[in-house]
């Protein structure tokens, strides 16, 4: 996919200052970087403001992430991305240990506790996506109606049917690799025809050990007795086309992105590194979605360009502009300060930080909910040793998964988790493999051929089981700012206050006990340890957990009927500032058990078809 | 003998590698370099020599290479580099009583962390490297290569 070659650099703050554009778009990340394409491809002018390091995404800049990503010691998942104290992200390295009582300071978010989230997202060209794992499962229909369902969280003021159309878009632009069975299996209903761009990635060999051992196991959750079974995940990564698709057009990868010809559609190799970044750009990143906006001619781009003030006409309650603080080095806080004007505005900077911008600007809000309901899935980890070699290390991070338990009417009573088996091993909990030798030679003081041996053994056959568990929106977990936290560039750093709500914790509970009954079946010895001193535990029931954070984050202006019941409407326009769109996960009133970025992404397709046609 | 050529020898003992698969990794340059920029040359010197003197005696390796108080943890580190192409910082207390620099913990090169032997050993490879192709997950790993029988301490 070419990148125009200069269009990061075409045009600067004075220049972009002076024009009035259809559309101002805050954030390129692949909320930004589709509203931008269908904007443009529409006919109107965009400005893409982004606060990242702005150089034009080439193949060499790209392999200078990988390059950074190798060489460091601690490969945490935002390790390919140089610090950028102009606009910081969050890292779980950051994180200290907190003083009971005291603020986590140390990391970006400032956490007041007592439990400290270790989410991230990422501040650069391209946005989270050039980091992120790309499953892509759409929600079910029942995820939109939790509370006439289940008497839980909220409805969506728009339903599974209304959204289907724009799922079937943005499968297409990310390029997701399915087989459409499978997915009509767990109760997601398709058009008869349709046909995912290309065939399912195939699970892999530990996927089917777990099958295998799982056969006929069934749990009861809520009195209803529900199957386990390995089913593989929808995925954003090149595999083989599906020569069916879109009446028999089929489908072209999209591959590497660059400022010259490079080769198309490059399938995934199974790198295994999906997160933090993918060698070959197999992977979907938003940075192919912006490429294509570009090469309309309609779109700029202003990087190194932080929004830090929205101005509203209090005459009318519309967004007069929108302030930036522009740099020239991440390291250096000299900056100049500029007013971007437009017709509308699209705030996509993801729902951390588009919360923070608003509260920042100290807008007025009807609802008083922005911020509020703040939502990202519960994480607990559960890590066990095979009783056979089953090839860990190998494949996408994650190809298969048992989902059944996404649904059901437990749900009324707790959350619903989908668990998705690693094919990375137990990195995620304990640093394997590195942990793994430092353990044989440093304890066991192995060497040698017995070193060899016990250390491939005990790396291929690790099983780590990641539950993904249901959080709803609960109006006290938010994102605040304070003056007394600022980054470099003297914008409020955002104050995030998370508890995991007991209904999540009822999940995390079963989740715990389905992980045991799994590792029995398998004949595998659990491992699995939560440490009390982990500022992510979290006691329930007398039994504790460690919670990682989920990085899918959403719900701090959620969608709704009226304006006092939320932040924006069914088309994501605030109630309260009638140019203005807030798009992404943050205007999800619910999460269920599925990963969020396919969904906002459909969302930003419903979005754009109705500015455009207000636009008009 | 050279001392590159004495460092593969002693490695090949302690990694459980055949030199052509130690050599094949491009990092055995590196490795001894960074050994000498971290630990003291008479202390390189002494391991190397202690660990030849122990060839074919297996069994005294743990007790007077590993766990001697001034070689065992640089001989320990050796493993490590190998395995994880990581230079693992040696505590203070070792390295005030040896008389060692403080080199940090950190990847030798980004060809080190590619080459890493516990990404092989395990039939896999280093997450953002060395990929086996699309849809090789799916396959029964591959059996691991046998290692020489008769370097073991088990
Ligand atoms: C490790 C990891 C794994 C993940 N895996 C998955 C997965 O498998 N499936 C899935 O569905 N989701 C996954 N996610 C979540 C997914 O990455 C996000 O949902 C998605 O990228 C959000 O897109 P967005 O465009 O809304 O926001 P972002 O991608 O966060 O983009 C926001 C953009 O706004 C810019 N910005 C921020 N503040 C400002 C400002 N003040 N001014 C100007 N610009 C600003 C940023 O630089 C960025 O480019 C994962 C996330 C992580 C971290
Ligand atoms: S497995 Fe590798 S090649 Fe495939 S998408 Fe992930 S990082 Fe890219």
């Amino acid at each position: 996919m070419r990148f125009p070659t200069g269009a990061a650099t075409r045009t600067d703050l004075e220049t972009a200052a002076e024009r009035t554009y259809d559309a101002v778009v805050i954030g390129a990340g692949v909320s930004g970087a589709i509203m931008a394409n269908e904007l443009s491809t529409a006919g109107k002018t965009v400005l893409l403001i982004d606060a990242g390091p702005g150089e034009d995404l080439t193949v060499k800049g790209y392999e200078s992430y990988l390059e950074t990503f190798y060489r460091q010691a601690v490969k945490d998942n935002q390790s390919p991305y140089p610090r950028n104290p102009n606009a910081p992200m969050p890292r779980s390295v950051d994180i200290g240990p907190v003083a009971p009582g005291q603020p986590e300071t140390s990391g970006y978010l400032v956490q007041p506790g007592p439990y400290i989230t270790d989410t991230t997202y990422t501040r650069v060209l391209g946005g989270t996506t050039m980091h992120w794992e790309a499953k892509t499962p759409r929600f079910l229909p029942e995820d939109f109606e939790m509370n006439t369902k289940f008497g839980r969280g909220a409805d969506w003021p728009i339903d599974y049917d209304e959204l289907e159309p724009y799922y079937r878009e943005a499968e297409r632009e990310l390029g997701v690799a399915a087989d459409v069975d499978s997915q009509r299996e767990i109760g997601l209903p398709f058009p008869d025809d349709y046909v995912f761009p290309m065939h399912g990635i195939p699970l892999s060999y530990l996927d089917q050990v777990v099958d295998t051992g799982i056969d006929g196991t069934t749990v009861e959750l809520g009195g209803e007795r529900l199957p386990l079974k390995v089913r593989p995940y929808p995925q954003a990564r090149n595999g083989v086309p599906n020569p069916a698709f879109n009446d028999g057009e089929g489908y072209r990868p999209v591959g590497a992105v660059g400022t010259h010809r490079t080769d198309e559609g490059e399938r995934c190799q199974g790198n295994n590194n999906c997160v933090p970044i993918c060698p070959v750009q197999a992977k979907y990143h938003a940075g192919k979605t912006l490429a294509k906006a570009l090469q309309t001619g309609r779109v700029e781009l202003l990087t190194q360009a932080v929004a830090s003030k929205v101005h509203i006409d209090p005459a009318n309650g519309r967004v007069s502009g929108i302030e930036v603080k522009v740099y020239y080095d991440p390291d250096d806080p000299a900056h100049e300060t500029g007013m971007i004007t437009g017709h509308t505005f699209v705030l996509a900077a993801g729902a951390i930080e588009t919360a923070r911008l608003l509260l920042a600007s100290d807008l007025p809000s009807t609802s008083g909910l922005v911020g509020r309901n703040l939502m990202d899935h519960a994480y607990l980890l559960n890590w066990a040793l095979l009783p056979e070699v089953a090839g860990t290390m190998r494949g996408t991070v994650c190809t298969g998964g048992i989902v059944d338990l996404r649904g059901g009417g437990f749900r009324s009573g707790q959350a619903a988790f989908s668990v998705d088996i690693h094919n990375d091993g137990w990195g995620w909990a304990t640093g394997a493999p590195y942990t793994d030798l430092l353990h044989l030679v440093d304890d066991h003081n192995l060497f040698g051929t017995g070193l060899r041996r016990d250390l491939a053994t005990r790396i291929s056959s690790q099983l780590l089981l990641a539950f993904m568990v249901e959080v709803l929106p609960t109006e006290t977990n938010r994102v605040t700012v304070d003056p007394a936290y600022k980054d470099q560039l003297g914008n409020m750093r955002p104050v995030v206050s998370m508890t995991i709500p007991e209904y999540s914790m009822r999940g995390v509970a079963a989740a715990r006990q389905v992980s045991k009954l799994i590792f029995q079946r398998l004949g595998a010895k659990d491992f699995t340890r939560y440490d009390p001193a982990d500022p992510s535990y979290v006691e329930f029931d007398g039994e504790g957990y460690a919670i990682r954070g989920g990085n899918h984050l959403a719900g701090t202006h959620i969608m709704g009927t009226n304006k006092r019941n939320s932040v924006v409407d069914a088309n994501q326009r605030s109630w309260d500032h009638e140019n203005l769109y807030l798009v992404g996960g943050g205007s999800m009133p619910s999460i269920g058990s599925a990963n969020v970025t396919l969904t906002l992404a459909a969302l930003c397709y419903r979005t754009a078809k109705s500015m455009i046609s207000e636009l008009n | 003998m050279d001392r590159l050529k004495e460092f593969v020898a002693v490695s090949e003992r302690l990694t459980g590698h055949r030199h052509i698969e130690l050599m094949g990794t491009g990092s055995a340059e590196e490795y001894l370099q960074t050994l000498r920029r971290a630990v003291p040359e008479d202390l390189v010197e002494d391991l190397l020599a202690t660990a030849h003197d122990l060839d074919g005696h297996e069994d005294a390796v743990t007790v007077e290479l590993l766990a001697d108080p001034r070689l065992g943890p640089v001989a320990k580190n050796i493993i490590v580099l190998w395995y994880c192409g990581t230079w693992h910082q040696l505590n203070d207390d070792w390295r005030q009583t040896y008389g060692a620099d403080p080199v940090d913990t950190h990847v030798v090169s980004a060809n080190a962390y590619l080459s890493g032997l516990q990404w092989t050993v395990a039939r896999a490879h280093a997450p953002g490297g060395n990929m086996q192709g699309f849809a090789a997950w799916a396959d029964r790993p591959a059996p691991e290569a046998e290692a020489e029988p008769e370097r073991t301490n088990r």
